[in-house]
């Protein structure tokens, strides 16, 4: 059975794609956070690429706003009724959720909120069906919510899902990507063999999953994917590559393709020095020459459980557009990329077979097989 | 949808016990790899140590695992850190990520297929029943180790059930329809044939 991308919105540094203009691809980060170093308390600014036009703070209602907004947003250009979402499931793949609206409290037990409280929020607000959950591996969640969701769809008498991808700005993420010293202070440069590392985004994708091809335009079909656990660390899957490499074939044979079938690689591409190199030695590995990469972190940074949804619903925007935003560090320093990027001038519906490919914390990783029809 | 439960464990224990003391009592009972371990993980490492060599019957084994929170001990232990302005320590915080506790399993017991943690509150069981199924279906060689932490003020539980495909020889086990119940596990003669729909 055949599942499509019928509708996407997502609202990050880019801007908000339903809205009439331009999604603004640039990689200069929207706005500075201060955090404390452990250097006698220290102030320092960091980068952060925050959603356009919402102003920045942790608050519930910032975060449950902005989730408002962007699924209505889904459900209005998706055309769905009421009858229609009751039998929409919903699943949701983030890493913090709400973390940064939360205050620690000693005193009880059980003092945090339960980790569907946004999906139960959802199924609640839009009237959707009973099945809604929440999908927590790392920076893998959401682009695990797709492949999940197209089971679904396949395989139970569900008619849409929607998936829903979200990261929203919170301290403890800052603090703890910073204790890690995985945070750059200039640009996020992926595939640049002088990248310092990531710049943390957040923002909202939504997509609808449908059984039927939306009318009357270019859409996605989503092909096989495949998600495993890499159990060689905790935080960085094996640096060869072997991991990444494994996963992206099983997602390319279970399409039925081969490598020579895959026209471009929309690389996870975080721009830590350990995630580039496995990504790098994976794609060298499995391809005999590897086709042409599209990095879209460095304009929306890297938005964590988010990203697989998020950069899915920007590729479902470029379907559209007759440019491809790639960053102006890859045209100023080609001697310095490691892998050929795509160039602006294609069309993206120009790719027939896309590969898809993210990897996350906990050692999970994942790859989705798209084809343009 | 059906698939075949062929075996059932639960660990508990109470959530006065300190870290230490389990982390104790989980090597000593199960020999397995403890170090740095938190009580969430460590109540869900002894279940599946509990479902016993069975597991090492599949050539492919994936891991589902659902909570109602995350581990609350660690999370609450960060936003304080946070809130006095104490350095948030490197492990300390991938230890808060979600699915650490799935990757410490999957190391663990060679789990080298899909890696799913889910939050669920309703229907938990419900739900990681029927993602469980649409697993082993669409990956017919895997079996699927399904754990439901389940907690109370007093007390945490860890849930493992040992699932697969449901194959032409298994028509002589039972059937069970609609399992919505944990409890309900701990009195059923296994294997049994699960029916789950949504």
């Amino acid at each position: 059975m055949a599942v499509y991308i019928h509708s996407s919105v997502s609202h990050s540094a880019c801007g908000n794609s339903y809205l009439n203009q331009s999604l603004r691809f640039t990689t200069e980060p929207n706005t500075h956070l201060e955090i404390t170093t452990n250097v006698e308390g220290e102030k320092q600014n960091i980068h952060f690429f925050a959603m356009d036009h919402v102003p920045l703070d942790s608050s519930e209602a910032r975060l449950f706003n902005s989730l408002n907004c962007v699924v209505k947003q889904l459900i209005q250009i998706s055309g769905l009724g009421p009858e229609e979402l009751a039998q929409t499931a919903l699943l949701l793949g983030s890493t913090s959720l709400d973390i940064g609206t939360l205050s620690p409290s000693v005193d009880k037990a059980l003092g945090l909120p339960k980790i569907d409280r946004l999906s139960q929020y959802l199924q609640t607000s839009f009237g959707l069906h009973p099945f809604h959950l929440v999908i927590n591996t790392a920076c893998t969640a959401s682009i695990n919510a797709v492949l999940y969701g197209k089971k679904l769809l396949e395989q139970t008498a569900i008619k849409q899902v929607i998936v829903i991808g979200c990261e929203f700005y919170n301290q403890l993420t800052t603090a703890g990507f910073h204790s890690l010293d995985l945070l750059s202070s200039k640009q996020l440069l992926a595939f640049h063999e002088d990248r310092q590392g990531l710049i943390l985004g957040e923002g909202i994708g939504a997509l609808l999953l449908t059984k039927t091809k939306p009318p009357q335009k270019t859409c996605y079909r989503l092909m096989e994917g495949d998600s495993a656990c890499d159990t060689s660390s905790l935080t960085m899957t094996a640096e060869d590559g072997s991991h990444i490499n494994k996963v992206m074939g099983q997602a390319i044979k279970k399409s039925g393709l081969n490598a020579n079938n895959i026209d471009l690689v929309k690389v996870h591409g975080t721009a830590t020095y350990n995630n580039d190199i496995a990504e790098y030695n994976a794609l060298n590995s499995y391809f005999s020459t590897p086709p042409p990469i599209l990095a879209l972190k460095p304009f929306i940074g890297h938005t964590l459980g988010a990203c697989g949804v998020i950069e899915l619903a920007l590729l479902d925007y470029l379907l559209a557009k007759q440019t491809i935003p790639v960053a102006n560090y890859v045209s100023e320093q080609p001697q310095n990329i490691m892998l050929p990027f795509t160039p602006k001038g294609r069309d993206m519906s120009s790719f027939e077979h896309v590969l898809i490919n993210h990897c996350g914390f906990g050692g999970n990783n994942a790859a989705l097989v798209l084809e343009t029809v | 949808m059906e698939m075949t439960l062929f075996n059932y464990a639960c660990f508990s224990h109470s959530r006065t016990l300190d870290n230490k003391s389990l982390r104790q009592q989980v090597k000593q009972k199960y020999a397995v790899g403890v170090r740095r371990l938190d009580n969430f993980t460590l109540c869900a490492l002894a279940a599946v140590a509990e479902l016993g060599t069975e597991v090492k019957a599949f050539n492919k084994l994936s891991l589902i695992s659902c909570a109602q929170y995350f581990s609350i001990e660690l999370i609450q232990q960060m936003l304080l850190d946070l809130k006095q302005n104490h350095a948030i320590r490197p492990l300390d915080f991938v230890a808060t990520v979600g699915n650490a506790a799935n990757f410490y399993i999957a190391k663990e017991f060679s789990i080298g297929g899909s890696n799913l943690f889910i939050g669920a509150d309703e229907d938990a069981l419900k739900k990681s029943l029927l993602l469980s199924a649409l697993e082993t279906k669409s990956d017919k060689e895997a079996a699927v180790i399904l754990l439901v932490w389940q907690e109370t003020e007093q007390q945490r539980f860890c849930h493992a059930l040992l699932l697969g495909e449901t194959k032409e020889q298994h028509n002589t086990y039972p059937q069970q329809q609609h399992l919505s119940h944990l409890n309900e596990l701990a009195t059923m003669d296994l294997p049994v044939v699960l029916v789950v729909n949504l």
